[in-house]
């Protein structure tokens, strides 16, 4: 195989904005109208260009930190961080096992310039396309109650008609208002009446997720409620109802069944997949659907997951996490989905960069799968030029 | 039931909105555009409001809008309001029998407690602290931010036009956040921006208006770099140096002597962190004269508190500079309060939020300076008609 050595790493914070300030979830603050991404670029000794969003790593870490993390990537082969067999990736060398599981966003980046090296776009080094659209959900619509008090559940509901104007045929709203922002019985209300007007705002079609970020913990009285008042409004899945706990989680399904049978239970965004529990709600049938952060995690471990869980015989489909992966994270959930047969949608965080040029199109609330190489996303060059370049980081081999 | 009896509280969270998005620090991401400022109403029988924010508390990671009315009802519900505090004359000596504790963990909620006793015997907080020491209080904007983050294109330029637009809108004195080595930047980079970010301001304010610098310890582990800034900057006349590195006595000698070398007359100050009673390693710093300034917030701390620590620095030269981000509107109230009637404080840290819900006609801002033409309490109040049509459907009360 032809080699390609990493030569040069540029490293540049690039901000954007949701156009709209975006509220809170039932345990954090603000997520505020900006949204950015910590955009790396790797160029090779033959002239390719991949990139990733470092996200995962700024997220607590610092540049510094984060160029030697980088700074392990110069020098080398790109081919050498995998196995590769048939033009399909089998494996990962014990060199680097440890250092992609901890460093997932960096696959993206691999991926992007091993896909440009061998003219296949990043999901033909795990499979065959087995879809050629990817359907997403608008995921910022937050407690934006809280934002514009004087429209209350009303203010939810025009932003998810918004959506739904824009193109997206699929939203999630978050929910979980008695965890912590509200007098516990008052935000189950609230969280009830947020579905059912996004509900009438958005028509009959249109899918609803909700995801409450475990604010209903403790209260079962309270969820129970909630299940049973929302029956109407046809939930597409039910997303961190509760902490995962066995006794929850059958009383959750039981509920469930009882009000809303077609709605999924979703949830497991930590701990690579790997956490026991998840493997036992699987293994009871409590789990429809897992959700590591897909640049947390990084394409292959990812894959092996569903392969995992696949060959375990459990019924449960893959949802990534995608929320501050951004527009780079997107375009690595559009590449592992029209691949993975168990995917359902991918998380949309609905920001548009000027830097990015993307291939593909966005139709009917689906992403059309490229066929570009790799990731199907390129830096433009005097967007870049003009607005990074005085201000990126940068190392050399 | 007498008048003067606490009946009801109720928390509503209300939106406080910055003019801009403000950006990083040196070691959070993006602020944002918009804080909830947690609206605390504690009310009498006899209809005596007194107001406060629960900010601070509502920032607790276990803390919830079910637990907070929990400490209401707690704190207030069924206490006559004259019971909340003690004192003498129209001084506050101390708080009431058996609010000790309470007032020492959650300040904010002493000065709820001292605007509800002033409305009541219609005295002012500025009273109720002592008197007035002085007619206005300057203030100084605290919005500078690595604006230069959101506008990579401008660089230090979004920094310096910013600063522009303080001066026009009436500030004299302008904090700027540095510290982008500690995580934004390599530590090198970091540092040289920062420089830049300092020269850039100086050029576009002019020599009247009085910067300060802020690093929340952007600079701990890199004092070398940390002198190459002192040194840098020393030309542009900096009014203080802020929490450069965490709080420890080798460091700080070593930043004054630096700061004494390179022939800035900056002020070295620090303690936002700190917390009534002065921690250990605060007053070590302050009996080696190694800091200039304290500070504190000033709401989460609140007035008792606040009391208290002056006490403590009483022997010292020390200046008070409660911190004072992150309390939305309320926080020029409360500390316009207590700047007015302390001689040792020097300047108040200003957010620019716009006032949507209180009356505050009795305060003025003009040439880089609040000043207060008195009421009951703090003198502010909450305007019922914007209250009613926006953000009632939001409050929740606790009654008994």
């Amino acid at each position: 195989m032809e080699r390609h050595r990493i030569v040069k790493i540029q490293i540049a914070a690039v901000e954007t904005t949701f156009g709209r300030m975006v509220g809170r979830n039932s345990k954090g603050e603000n997520y505020g109208i900006n949204q950015r991404e910590w955009l790396v670029q790797a160029t090779t000794d033959s002239g390719l260009m991949g990139l990733t969003n470092a996200r995962p790593a700024m997220n607590s870490g610092s540049v510094q930190r984060l160029a030697g993390i980088l700074g392990e990537l110069l020098g080398r082969d790109l081919f050498e961080f995998h196995r590769i067999s048939g033009g399909l990736v089998t494996g990962v060398p014990p060199r680097w096992s440890q250092y992609l599981l901890e460093n997932g966003f960096v696959s993206y980046l691999l991926f992007d310039l091993m896909g440009k090296a061998l003219g296949t776009p990043a999901y033909g080094l795990l499979g065959s396309q087995v879809r050629a659209r990817i359907e997403a959900y608008d995921s910022t619509l937050y407690f934006q109650d809280l934002v514009r008090p004087d429209e209350g559940a009303g203010a939810v509901a025009s932003d998810a008609a918004e959506a739904v104007r824009k193109g997206w045929q699929a939203v999630k709203i978050k929910l979980g208002r008695p965890g912590r922002w509200f007098e516990p019985h008052a935000g189950m209300q609230r969280d009830v009446e947020v579905v059912l007007r996004t509900r009438e705002a958005v028509g009959d079609r249109v899918k609803i997720l909700v995801d409450a970020n475990n604010g209903y913990d403790g209260k079962p009285a309270l969820l129970e409620a909630f299940v049973r008042e929302t029956a109407s409004a046809r939930i597409f899945w039910m997303e961190e109802m509760i902490t995962e706990d066995l006794s929850g989680y059958r009383r959750l399904r039981d509920w469930r069944d009882r009000h809303t049978p077609s709605t999924m239970l979703v949830d497991g965004e930590g701990h690579q997949g790997r956490n026991p529990i998840y493997w036992k709600l699987m293994e009871e049938g409590l789990l429809d659907a897992i959700q590591p952060d897909m640049l947390h995690m990084g394409f292959w471990p990812y894959w092996q997951l569903a392969l995992e869980i696949r060959d375990s015989g459990f019924n449960t489909k893959i949802a990534p996490h995608n929320f501050n992966a951004a527009a780079t994270g997107l375009r690595g959930v559009i590449q592992f989905g029209a691949a993975c047969p168990a995917f359902v949608i991918a998380e949309d965080s609905t920001l548009a960069f000027d830097l990015y040029r993307v291939a593909g199109g966005f139709e009917g609330g689906s992403y059309l799968v490229t066929q570009a190489p790799g990731l199907g996303v390129e830096v433009d060059p005097e967007v870049y030029r003009r607005r990074h370049a005085a201000t990126e980081t940068v190392l050399h081999a | 039931m007498a008048a003067d009896v606490i009946t009801q509280a109720s928390v509503t969270p209300v939106p406080a909105w910055y003019a801009k998005e403000l950006g990083k620090n040196a070691y959070a991401d993006n602020i944002g555009s918009m804080r909830l400022e947690w609206v605390v109403r504690i009310r009498t029988a006899g209809g005596v409001e007194g107001l406060t924010i629960a900010n601070s508390y509502m920032r607790r990671p276990d803390a919830s809008v079910a637990s907070l009315l929990s400490l209401l009802r707690e704190l207030f519900l069924g206490r006559k309001a004259s019971e909340l505090v003690s004192m003498n004359g129209k001084a506050v000596v101390g708080p009431g029998r058996s609010l000790e504790v309470a007032f020492r963990e959650h300040g904010w909620a002493s000065i709820g407690a001292f605007d509800l006793v002033g409305k009541s015997l219609d005295v002012s907080c500025v009273e109720m602290l002592g008197g007035p020491a002085r007619e206005s209080v300057e203030a100084y904007d605290s919005t500078l931010y690595f604006q230069d983050f959101l506008n990579p294109e401008l660089g230090a330029g979004q920094c310096a036009m910013e600063a522009r637009e303080a001066v026009q809108a009436g500030y004299r004195q302008i904090k700027i956040k540095t510290g982008r080595g500690g995580r934004w930047m390599l530590p090198e980079a970091g540092m040289r921006r920062d420089v830049e970010v300092v020269h850039a301001i100086r050029d576009a304010v002019g020599p009247d208006v009085r910067l300060m610098v802020d690093a929340n310890f952007g600079y701990d582990g890199h004092l070398p770099l940390l002198e190459d800034f002192v040194r840098e900057t020393a030309p542009d006349d900096l009014f203080w140096l802020e929490e450069m590195i965490t709080a420890d006595v080798a460091g700080y000698r070593a930043l004054r002597t630096m700061v004494e070398r390179h022939g800035s007359r900056a002020l070295l100050v620090c303690g936002e962190v700190d917390r009534s009673p002065i921690s250990p390693v605060w007053l070590d710093l302050i009996r080696e004269k190694l800091i200039d300034g304290y500070q504190p917030d000033i709401v989460s701390q609140g007035f008792l508190n606040w009391l208290s620590i002056e006490r403590s620095l009483e022997a010292s030269a020390i200046l008070g500079i409660p911190h004072d981000f992150g309390n939305g509107v309320f926080g020029v109230p409360a500390g316009v309060a207590w700047g007015l009637a302390n001689h040792r404080f020097a300047v108040l840290e200003s957010e620019r939020s716009p006032s949507v819900i209180y009356d505050m006609d009795g305060y003025r801002f003009a040439d880089g300076a609040w000043s207060y033409s008195g009421g009951p309490g703090l003198g502010i109040s909450i305007d019922e008609e914007t209250w009613g049509r926006t953000h009632a459907r939001h409050e929740t009360t606790v009654e008994g």
